[in-house]
């Protein structure tokens, strides 16, 4: 007979066995969601227990934890719980700042976007990572021994640090002069190779303009590194944007405030800087078709996504404006320099399904090596070296070349662009991107992917 | 493997409960639980397990042996084999590299062909369990345990194989043969497993993160940014490594197990001497027990002994000098406080004893947290400088401030001892039982839901003491 005390205790036990039975049971049978579109990234994969050349996986059981932490039952609702969990401890007190909030991210490879590049073809950017934790780190470093270039070299700082401030977060920059030098040497190495008018165009990231000062390290400033740069650059014409885009900041929505991406806006005063020196009448934007979308909430929101501070961020998302060029366009997209089996690419896609990653409204995302045809009809072409900035900015130029030839060097080994700028008679040369080429950080060496190219 | 991660809660717990609930006897029940130990054990060190398996092995023929003969000089050469044995292993495994190291450092010779010795999970908690089944054998305190299979579920028990409690043999001795399964115990030990879960998950997990940013560069930080930090990291290992004893002892429990308490809120002793007897009670009990007793105590060259002692209990927590340095740092205190404090008798009100210790305590951090000097003199002087703490170190001061707050309170026993008083005050109500159910109720559901939430948010994260 129970009393009321055993009664209790089988009603405390009862409760601990139902949850755990049930969630356990639960897990052995449902369907398991391979992609996690919250975090932007697959989830590890079912664990085995021989690797590829058949000996054992001695790492089996960690494997095995990570997948059933990935693949939990209701992972995003857990998650969201995490969430609101994280934002009601993280209460401030009276008289401090609720506006600004410093994110820890584990240093994994680039915040998600760079480091080992994700398939062009899959149209998704699966290289971020948001879990964190020991095991998983030894995991990642492991893995991505394989992948990321090596690069020797010291990584002076670190990038786990992200600041939300107000409503913005931001991609913390840090001065390395020696990687400014090395790209410098890079730029001026391939215009002396390619024989051809060369330009470089480099945006700020968006902390230059909009990380209040007090939050900043010296060592946080990247106006010292474009200086450095035009001085160092002999070979190519240094397009600076740096003023420009200093002037317009509070009059324009240069950058996404939630993803590290400038806006097709910011892109367009990027243009206008590049028609200035190439002696081109940029077309206005009134003249060019445009839309817009809302709600898009970047990468670096979803590093943050999990951490306090993050609903200031998801309480405003982004929106997207992009621009048709005034010309009949039609975009290619190649895996090889010998641009066989390429397949076509919409320039822009306003209808773009994937709410992961909106920025993908521009060519549909990252390319090998893009070619784009205009009906502008005056035989000019341009070879763009760039990295993701360039998918903004490229429509604009559809606007005054025929033909637009575009690479993404990390996604090649080796790449002669002196060569196919003879082969295909191109006649200028831009090299384009931001300023975290001249950053320390191993997962985007942009002078060791730009050494590929000469 | 260890408690806080999903496959251990929702599928390795479940399937070792529902097979010990059906095993018919308590044969059996101990044949699932000891596949089950070797297997959480194996899992995660899976060529480490065999050393285990020797450890115990030898352990367990050396006490036959002992047990088996009377004369005292071979009982006592049997003890000295199988001791020497036990701790080569822990020598070999946790500080040959330390040496090899600083011997590198002392006399500059070529180690580059050294083979790399990984620490095994849990070798410093299991070589003690089976060191103190030794000693007592060898002093008649328990009797031989004549089944390898029962020893070897002793030493492998996996509540407590990889980060303790200490549980010495002689305290579990009769619960290998004969414990039972009750719905007071299981439910018990329900609650105290949510609530070293919550401790590990919710309060020390979120300290720790904190504390390695505002540690991370105490050169350049301002001193409020580093005495936060220090603050933190003594929550973060006290409720990592109470947490972690309350899951063992709770789980202990579940499966009819008695373990003692190993912590019993340290942070409010009024001296130092008091927190190491509320501070990871199962070692300072087995130091005494086996190391500063034997040794003479305080009979004979007690100075000597508490040095012994305090730098091994330094060194024991981890293979780095600092720990020595902060094992003697509690071994100097502890003499100061016997020998000059206990003489002068003058009473001081009980808040500026907490305050002492608490100040002691958190210096003791210091040299726990950095293992290298620059480290511990960097901090130091930040400590007490005037320097103004950066932006992002005051916004993380001020997200952490209601963490600070919880842990303070979750530090002590208020909320227990309200809860026993509110509870008591009913229990003569009707409605009383059902309140204390409820609220337990209410207690695991929701630890548990909120637990599962912060571990599918931030993947899992080891243990301090997993290591050790």
């Amino acid at each position: 007979m129970l009393n009321g005390k055993n009664f209790g205790n089988y009603m405390v036990s009862a409760c601990f066995l139902i949850i755990i039975f049930s969630l356990g049971t639960y897990f052995l049978f449902t369907e398991k969601a391979a992609f996690s579109d919250a975090e932007n990234r697959e989830l590890a994969p079912a664990p085995r227990l021989t690797d590829e050349n058949g000996s054992i996986n001695t790492r089996f059981y960690y494997d095995l934890e990570t997948y059933y932490t990935d693949r939990f039952p209701f992972r995003n609702g857990f998650l969201g719980v995490n969430r609101t969990l994280q934002t009601a401890f993280a209460l401030k007190p009276p008289g401090f700042d609720g506006e600004v909030t410093f994110v820890t991210v584990e240093s994994n490879d680039g915040q998600g976007k760079s480091g080992a590049p994700e398939s062009p073809q899959s149209m998704e950017d699966t290289t971020q990572n948001t879990s964190v934790g020991a095991r998983d780190e030894e995991v990642g470093a492991a893995e991505g021994s394989a992948e990321v270039p090596a690069d020797t070299g010291e990584v002076p700082f670190d990038f786990t640090s992200l600041p939300i401030i107000g409503d913005r977060t931001f991609e913390l920059y840090v001065y390395h002069e020696p990687r400014v030098r090395e790209f410098a040497d890079a730029v001026n190495n391939l215009a002396l190779a390619c024989k051809v008018p060369t330009y470089v165009l480099l945006s700020p990231a968006s902390s230059e303009l909009y990380l209040p000062e007090k939050y900043r390290a010296p060592e946080n400033n990247q106006k010292p590194a474009f200086d450095l740069l035009k001085t160092l650059i002999t070979e190519a014409e240094y397009i600076d944007l740096y003023d420009s885009f200093q002037n317009a900041k509070d009059k324009e929505y240069l950058y996404f405030r939630t993803d590290h991406h400038w806006t097709a806006d910011g892109a367009y005063l990027a243009y206008e800087n590049f028609c200035k020196a190439t002696g081109q009448n940029p077309v206005s934007r009134s003249e060019m078709e445009s839309g817009r979308r809302d709600g898009f909430l970047g990468s670096l929101y979803k590093q943050v996504s999990q951490s306090a501070g993050s609903e200031r961020l998801s309480g405003s998302p982004d929106f997207i404006r992009y621009y048709f060029p005034v010309y009949e366009t039609e975009a290619y997209n190649y895996a090889n320099a010998g641009m066989l089996l390429g397949s076509r690419r919409e320039v822009l896609l306003p209808d773009y399904e994937k709410d992961t990653n909106l920025y993908n409204i521009f060519f549909g995302g990252d390319m090998e090596l893009m070619r784009m045809e205009s009906a502008v009809g005056n035989g000019k072409s341009i070879m763009v070296a760039r990295d993701s900035y360039g998918h903004a900015f490229l429509p604009f130029l559809a606007n005054h070349y025929e033909t637009v030839y575009a690479v993404e060097p990390r996604y090649f080994e080796s790449f002669d662009l002196a060569n196919f700028i003879a082969e295909n008679q191109i006649d200028e040369l831009l090299i384009m991107g931001y300023s975290f080429p001249m950053t320390g950080a191993y997962w985007l060496n942009w002078p060791q992917e730009l050494a590929k190219l000469y | 493997m260890v408690f806080s991660n999903l496959f251990f809660i929702y599928a390795f717990l479940p399937v070792c409960l529902l097979l010990c609930f059906i095993a018919p006897n308590i044969r059996v029940k101990n044949y699932v639980l000891l596949a089950a130990s070797l297997l959480f054990y194996g899992l995660g060190e899976p060529v480490y397990i065999f050393l285990l398996l020797i450890a115990s092995l030898s352990a367990f023929l050396f006490a036959r042996g002992i047990g088996g003969c009377r004369a005292v000089s071979r009982r006592r050469l049997l003890l000295a084999a199988s001791v020497t044995v036990n701790v080569a292993f822990l020598f070999v495994f946790k500080y040959v590299p330390l040496l090899v190291e600083t011997f590198g450092v002392l006399f500059p010779v070529e180690t580059a062909g050294f083979p790399e010795i990984v620490l095994p999970i849990g070798i410093s908690f299991y070589t003690f369990q089976i060191l103190t089944y030794t000693v007592d054998i060898y002093f008649h305190k328990t009797p031989v345990q004549s089944s390898f299979a029962k020893f070897l579920l002793y030493v492998s028990l996996f509540p407590q194989l990889i980060a303790g409690p200490i549980v010495r043999y002689a305290d579990i001795e009769t619960q290998l043969s004969q414990r039972q399964m009750t719905a007071e115990k299981f439910s018990s030990g329900v609650v105290l497993f949510i609530c070293g879960l919550s401790k590990k998950i919710i309060l020390a997990d979120q300290a720790g993160a904190s504390a390695d940013l505002l540690l991370r560069n105490p050169a350049s930080m301002g001193a409020l940014g580093v005495w936060s930090g220090v603050i933190l990291y003594a929550f973060q290992i006290y409720f990592d490594f109470a947490g972690y004893s309350d899951m063992a002892i709770g789980l202990g429990r579940m499966f009819g197990f008695e373990f003692k308490k190993n912590f019993d809120y340290p942070y409010i002793s009024k001296s130092v001497t008091e927190f190491w007897r509320r501070w990871h009670i199962s070692l300072g009990t087995f130091f005494r027990d086996y190391v500063y007793i034997p040794l003479g105590g305080n009979r004979k060259a007690h100075a000597r002994n508490i040095a012994v002692v305090w730098l091994l209990t330094g060194l024991w927590h981890g293979a780095s000098w600092n720990f020595a340095l902060w094992g003697l740092y509690y071994g100097l205190l502890l003499i100061v406080e016997k020998y000059v404090f206990q003489k002068i008798k003058i009473k001081l009100p009980a808040v500026f004893k907490c305050v002492y210790t608490l100040f002691a305590v958190l210096m003791g951090w210091v040299l726990f947290y950095f293992t290298d000097m620059n480290g511990i003199a960097q901090a130091l002087r930040a400590l007490f400088s005037f320097r103004a703490t950066e932006p992002a170190s005051l916004s993380l001061m001020a997200e952490n401030f209601m963490l600070i707050i919880v842990c303070i309170i979750a530090a002590t026993p208020l909320m227990k001892s309200l809860y026993d008083k509110g509870i008591k005050r009913i229990s003569g109500h009707p409605l009383g039982m059902g309140a204390d159910t409820l609220c337990k109720l209410f207690y695991v559901a929701a630890g548990l839901f909120i637990c599962t939430a912060r571990l599918v948010g931030s993947s899992f994260s080891p243990f301090l003491y997993f290591r050790f």
